[in-house]
C-alpha cells in the first residue's frame, strides 16, 4: 500500500466510528420486537380493488370529468413513446379505487412523517412513505385514507393536497447515478384517496410530450390550489428544473433555476435542490440549497407570473434553512431565527420549539400566518402562534 | 438462519451482530453524520429482514447486508432535502477532524466526492474488503470493481498513487 492510500485509509476512518452501545440495543430490540411486515399490499385486498376498479371504471370516468372539469388526456393522444413496450398497468386518466393497508403497528422510528397542511384544520400526514392520514381537526384525531394500488406497497415521496379531498401524491424513482435521470409518477385524489386517477408516469421508455421529463430526479411536489402545482427535477450536475401544470397535473412545462449571485454550478454535486414551492396570493417561493467549495448555501427564489419565471430573491447561507410564513416573514426553527423582509436582515425570535433531529431539518409547513406545523423525527407538533409556542399532538400510525 | 427466516427477531438479530460495526462504519463515511448513520443501519436491518426469504444459504452475508446498507445510504442522500439538509450550526466531531492543515484538503475532497466513488473507496481502504467481496456488494465483476477503485482515486485525487490489490 502507497503512502497515498495509507493517508486515504486514515482519512476514511476519521469520517468513521463505532456504533455506540445504545444503538445496538435499539436496534436489537426493534428486532426483537417482531417480524417487520412486508410492505406489499395483501393479494386479496389487490384482487378487491382490481375488481372494484373495474366495476366502478365508467361511473368514475364521468364523476372525474363532471366534477372536476378537468380533462385527463389518454396516453394515446399525446405519447412519445421511444420504444414500444408494455404500458403500466393502470393507464393514465384511468380512475382506480384506492386500497387502505393498515400498518402493522406502531411505526418504528427512524421512518418519518410528510406533511401537508392546506387549511387551519386540515392536515395530511403520509407517515413511512406508506400510509396516508388526514386530520380535520388541526391533528387532534387522524384517519388512515386509501393509496393508489399501482404498484403495490412501494414508497412515495410526496404529498400536497389542496383542501380534504384534492390532493396529489409523487412517487419519484429509482434515480440514476447522481440523478442523471429519474422515473416519477402522480396521482391525484378528488375525493379524499377513495379513487386515485394516475396523472403522470414517466420511466425510460415512456416520455410524454408536456409531461415531466425523465432527466433528473423528483421528490418535491406541492399544488397551490386544485389546477396550478409544481414538481421539481434536480440532478448532481445541472440547474435544477421546477415543473408546473394548470390543469391538474394533466401537463407540464419546465423552468430551470438559473445559478445565483455566488452560485455556480460546477457538477459532481455541485448544484442546487430545490424544494417545494409555497404560494402567498400572487407571490410564489422556493428555496434551492447546493454545495459549492466552502460549504452549503442556500437561497430563495420568487416568481409573480404563476412559475413561468423565476428571479433570485435572497440568499439563504445563514441560516440555511427557513420556512415560509408569510411572504415576508419567514422562520428557521431550530435556530430561533426570523425575518420579516423577506431575508434581508435577520433576528432571534422566541420560540419553545426543540428539535431532537439531531443535525437533520425538520419538515414545518405553515397552514396559515399562525397555524404550522412541525415533525420531529416521528413526531409533530403544532403551533397557533406563529411559531412561538408548539405542543405534541397525536402521531398518526402511532 | 431457518430460525431467523420463520420470523425469530432474536435469531436474526444474533445474524445480524457481527456486520453490524462493519455495516455502521460504512454508513459514517457515506453519510458523515452520526444520526443519518444509525436510520440508515438500522432502516437496512429491517429490509434485510423483509428480504431474508430471498437470502441464498450458503452465500456470505456480509456483501449482502453491505449492499442493502450502501443502497439505503444512497436513498439517503437522495431522500426529501430537508432531511438530508445539514443545518450550519452543527459542528464537526472534534476528535476526528483536527488532524492538521495537510489532512484537510483530503478530507473536503472526500466531502466533494460522488456517493458511487465514496463507496468503492470505504469498502477497500476503510473496511479493508478484498476485492472479491468488494465486488459482490457492488454486484460487478472484480475487475470492473479495480477499474472503479481506479476511477474513484482519480475522482479523489489526480495523480495518486495506488495499489490496488497488487
Amino acid at each position: 500500500m502507497t503512502r497515498d492510500e495509507e493517508e486515504l485509509r486514515r482519512a476514511l476512518e476519521a469520517r468513521s466510528g463505532a456504533p455506540a452501545p445504545e444503538f445496538q440495543a435499539r436496534l436489537t430490540a426493534a428486532l426483537a420486537a417482531g417480524p417487520p411486515a412486508s410492505r406489499l399490499v395483501p393479494v386479496m385486498a389487490l384482487v378487491a380493488a382490481t375488481i372494484l376498479t373495474l366495476a366502478t371504471v365508467g361511473t368514475l370516468v364521468w364523476a372525474g370529468s363532471a366534477v372536476r372539469g378537468v380533462r385527463h388526456g389518454g396516453i394515446t393522444s399525446s405519447a412519445r413513446t421511444v420504444t414500444p413496450s408494455p404500458m403500466p398497468t393502470v393507464s393514465i386518466g384511468q380512475p382506480v379505487a384506492g386500497v387502505l393497508t393498515p400498518p402493522p403497528g406502531p411505526t418504528p422510528m427512524p421512518d418519518t412523517v410528510t406533511l401537508s397542511a392546506p387549511s387551519r384544520d386540515v392536515v395530511w400526514a403520509l407517515v413511512a412513505d406508506m400510509y396516508l392520514y388526514s386530520s380535520t381537526d388541526g391533528g387532534n384525531t387522524w384517519q388512515q385514507r386509501p393509496l393508489p394500488p399501482d404498484p403495490p406497497g412501494s414508497p412515495f415521496s410526496d404529498v400536497s393536497f389542496v383542501d380534504d379531498q384534492n390532493g396529489w401524491l409523487l412517487r419519484g424513482g429509482p434515480g440514476a447515478t447522481q440523478c442523471s435521470f429519474g422515473g416519477a409518477t402522480i396521482w391525484h385524489t378528488f375525493d379524499a384517496g377513495t379513487t386515485w386517477q394516475r396523472v403522470v408516469y414517466v420511466d425510460y421508455q415512456h416520455e410524454i410530450a408536456q409531461s415531466i421529463g425523465f432527466a433528473q430526479c423528483k421528490e418535491n411536489l406541492s399544488f397551490i390550489d386544485v389546477t396550478h402545482g409544481f414538481v421539481d427535477g434536480w440532478d448532481d450536475n445541472g440547474r435544477p428544473t421546477i415543473y408546473r401544470t394548470a390543469d391538474g397535473g394533466v401537463t407540464w412545462s419546465a423552468r430551470t433555476l438559473a445559478d445565483p449571485p455566488g452560485f455556480t454550478t460546477y457538477g459532481s454535486g455541485d448544484a442546487l435542490r430545490a424544494g417545494r414551492v409555497k404560494s402567498f396570493g400572487p407571490t410564489l417561493l422556493v428555496q434551492a440549497y447546493g454545495m459549492q467549495p466552502n460549504g452549503f448555501h442556500g437561497y430563495v427564489f420568487q416568481s409573480s407570473d404563476g412559475g413561468s419565471t423565476w428571479t433570485y430573491l435572497a440568499d439563504l447561507s445563514r441560516p440555511l434553512d427557513v420556512t415560509f410564513v408569510t411572504a415576508t416573514r419567514w422562520i428557521e426553527i431550530v435556530g430561533h431565527m426570523e425575518s420579516t423582509d423577506s431575508g434581508r436582515t435577520w433576528h432571534p425570535f422566541t420560540s419553545d420549539y426543540h428539535s431532537q433531529a439531531a443535525g437533520a431539518a425538520p419538515q414545518v409547513v405553515f397552514a396559515d400566518p399562525l397555524i404550522g406545523y412541525a415533525t420531529v423525527r416521528s413526531d409533530i407538533q403544532r403551533t397557533i402562534d406563529g411559531g412561538a409556542h408548539w405542543t405534541h399532538i397525536r402521531t398518526p400510525g402511532m | 438462519m431457518e430460525r431467523a427466516k420463520a420470523g425469530d427477531g432474536s435469531a436474526f438479530g444474533e445474524l445480524l451482530l457481527p456486520v453490524i460495526d462493519p455495516a455502521f462504519r460504512l454508513a459514517m463515511t457515506m453519510l458523515d453524520d452520526r444520526q443519518a448513520a444509525e436510520d440508515a443501519v438500522q432502516e437496512a436491518a429491517l429490509k434485510a429482514w423483509r428480504k431474508l426469504g430471498r437470502f441464498r444459504s450458503g452465500s456470505e452475508l456480509r456483501p449482502w447486508f453491505l449492499a442493502i446498507v450502501a443502497n439505503e445510504c444512497r436513498t439517503a442522500r437522495r431522500s426529501r432535502w430537508w432531511r438530508v439538509l445539514r443545518l450550519p450550526d452543527v459542528p464537526p466531531e472534534p476528535s476526528v477532524r483536527d488532524r492538521g492543515a495537510e489532512h484537510i484538503d483530503l478530507d473536503r475532497a472526500l466531502d466533494r466526492l460522488p456517493r458511487h466513488h465514496l463507496l468503492v473507496l470505504s469498502l477497500y481502504y476503510h473496511l479493508d474488503l478484498p476485492i472479491e467481496e468488494v465486488a459482490r456488494v457492488l454486484r460487478c465483476s472484480e475487475g470492473a470493481a479495480r477499474q472503479r477503485i481506479h476511477r474513484a482515486l482519480a475522482a479523489l485525487r489526480p495523480g495518486m498513487v495506488a495499489e490496488v490489490d497488487a
